[in-house]
């Protein structure tokens, strides 16, 4: 037995005609580190987790935790040891943020949802690890939307996954709370969480994560470390657009050419 | 810790503890004037002694039988039906995160509806039907076009949210023109027929009140058992059974329980309309979205704007009683209103 979330030569009909969303993919992640899913859109990145949280149904090949196929596991267990950060996650008005974060102990409790001492203390570390705490009074509707972003990672956090997944968590932020989540995301891993991350920025991308997935038309087209994923013929091939490579110590930084 | 400047009001919610006691006070408050108002009016002391005497099963004079027999179970009755609509009209705004949404949104009151018309305009010649009585037989029309809307909207193993409201209301409709059939070939009873179908409570018992708690009672402990269940479909279906919930048993279990409640209440008071819209809707408003806080004030408010909304139905043009469900849509139409201008939108 293996650790670690991975897809094992994974296919997906994408149900336009013949084309595959993804095409024999096997990519993973293990526990502590964290893992870019990179690429252009339509590319099956969020295709992707869409299999990797079992709301998909690969046609070909199979989705593993830990060694054990996904089709094994209940909702609930699955919730036990993967989250999701969703692209546009769905934030209802009329709670406050303390109750949305607690909302991620849901697998943990029982049938009846009573809260033992141990999850509100998960909830307290969840608000604690994402600077949260300070508004955990507040109604979710009135933050803003990088406060909102962190909450719902707080939620995801306070689900004690062995596995984050998260989806773009950065789009529509501003850098300073894109650093801070990403920050985040890299404290999870460092505690022993397997973080993925699909991400667009190529520059946040190669600075945040341990290595890269670069997907296209479905398919992987490069798998490594961030310096080498990132070689200027590949990127420009994939994303068809100029751009020159530099180096900030080990790290690639993309930039683009007019 | 301190809490940062926060520009729009209401981010603080009122204290539960506060707000259920305070609920509870006034619904007494309200049933106790409500039992002492009538043709005859009874001062609280009065009516405390004859409830007294009733439930040490005491032999009771003529106003305390008036108070005690006619009196206690309806306005009894009536809470137990407010809150059970509010209740059932919480859990379906929740599962259908549509403030629009409503008890009878599935066709419940348009089957009981038909069955209890069937019962009145056919009993004379089918005494099968008169023996049964209009209570049991909307009941089971209640269930039945529940389960065929459920059938309908049925697409493999789930029952999607948008066929399900579509297959009601087209199903609700179908049996809405059965039920406006019938009443025009009923001509002599069609008076009779109509103000059952909009609501009332004058036809009360002890017999009914228990009927009736049969169902409300463990309906409200198995829903309020689930609020944490119904917080979470808040999230959407995908985000709730990404966080472990089984999505399509957890909706049909609260649905089930909410339809079966709201068709005990039809079969007891008739088609009463807007209580299970409004009143989850106010306590939302007041208290936020949590279940564990909204279900309990609903079904309080829901109780005592049921009372007084009977009490009014009584008393205004007496002896004539108008049906309670005029009086609802009467007063519940502004007021929803009122709170759709104030708030620029429901929440």
């Amino acid at each position: 037995m293996r650790a670690g979330l991975e897809l094992d030569g994974v296919s997906v009909e994408s149900g336009r005609g013949g084309a595959q969303a993804l095409d024999s993919v096997s990519l993973g992640v293990a526990p502590g580190e964290v893992v870019g899913v990179v690429g252009p859109n339509g590319a099956g990145k969020s295709t992707l987790l869409r299999v990797l949280t079992r709301m998909v149904r690969p046609s070909a090949g199979v989705a593993l935790l830990d060694g054990v196929p996904l089709t094994r596991f209940s909702r609930l267990g699955l919730a036990r040891e993967v989250a999701l950060v969703a692209q546009a996650p769905e934030v209802p008005e009329g709670f406050s943020v303390r109750e949305v974060v607690a909302m991620g102990r849901a697998p943990h409790l029982g049938l009846f949802g009573t809260f033992r001492s141990g999850d509100e203390e998960a909830v307290e570390h969840a608000m604690a690890v994402t600077e949260t705490t300070a508004f955990a009074e507040r109604f979710v509707e009135t933050l803003s939307g990088g406060e909102r972003q962190r909450v719902v990672f707080a939620r995801a956090v306070a689900q004690e996954p062995s596995y984050l997944l998260l989806d773009e968590p950065t789009s529509h932020l501003d850098l300073r709370y894109q650093v801070d989540l990403l920050r985040y995301a890299r404290a999870q891993a460092a505690a022993g969480v397997g973080v993925l991350l699909v991400i667009h920025d190529l520059n946040l991308a190669a600075r945040s994560c341990d290595r890269l997935a670069l997907l296209a038309g479905g398919a992987v087209v490069a798998q490594g470390a961030p310096g080498e994923v990132l070689q200027p013929g590949t990127v420009e091939r994939v994303f068809r657009a100029k751009v020159d490579v530099l180096r900030h110590g080990e790290v690639p930084v993309i930039v683009p050419r007019f | 810790m301190t809490v940062a400047a926060e520009p729009r009001r209401r981010h603080v919610r009122p204290r539960l503890a506060w707000v259920l006691s305070a609920s509870v006070v006034a619904l007494l408050a309200v049933m106790i004037v409500a039992v002492g108002l009538g043709s005859v009016s009874v001062g609280p002391a009065e009516v405390a002694r004859a409830a007294l005497k009733g439930l040490r099963g005491d032999s009771l004079q003529a106003l305390d039988r008036v108070v005690w027999q006619l009196r206690f179970p309806r306005v009894v009755l009536a809470a137990v039906v407010g809150a059970a609509l509010a209740l059932a009209g919480t859990v379906f705004q929740g599962v259908f995160r549509n403030p629009l949404a409503e008890p009878y949104l599935i066709g419940t009151a348009s089957g009981a509806g038909f069955g209890a018309v069937l019962v009145m305009s056919l009993g004379a010649s089918v005494p099968l039907l008169a023996r049964l009585g209009a209570p049991l037989v909307a009941f089971a029309f209640a269930l039945v076009t529940v389960s065929l809307v459920l059938f309908l909207a049925r697409q493999g193993g789930a029952v999607p949210t948008v066929r399900l409201i579509l297959a009601g209301v087209v199903v609700g409709s179908l049996f809405t023109a059965g039920t406006s059939f019938l009443l025009v070939a009923a001509r002599e009873q069609a008076a009779g027929i109509l103000s059952w179908l909009l609501g009332g409570f004058g036809f009360s018992s002890w017999h009914r009140v228990g009927m009736m708690a049969l169902f409300a009672l463990p309906a409200m402990l198995l829903v309020g058992a689930f609020a944490r269940a119904l917080d979470l479909l808040q999230l959407g279906e995908e985000g709730a059974a990404l966080l472990g919930l089984n999505v399509e048993r957890m909706k049909l279990l609260l649905l089930g329980v909410a339809t079966l409640v709201t068709a005990a209440a039809v079969s007891v008071a008739g088609v009463i309309g807007f209580v299970g819209l409004i009143v989850p809707h106010a306590a939302r408003l007041a208290l936020g979205r949590p279940h564990a806080r909204l279900l309990p004030v609903a079904a309080l408010w829901g109780a005592a704007f049921m009372v007084l909304a009977d009490l009014l139905a009584r008393m205004v043009i007496a002896p004539v009683e108008v049906p309670v469900g005029v009086v609802t849509s009467l007063v519940g139409g502004p007021f929803f209103l009122w709170l759709l201008r104030r708030r620029g939108g429901p929440a």
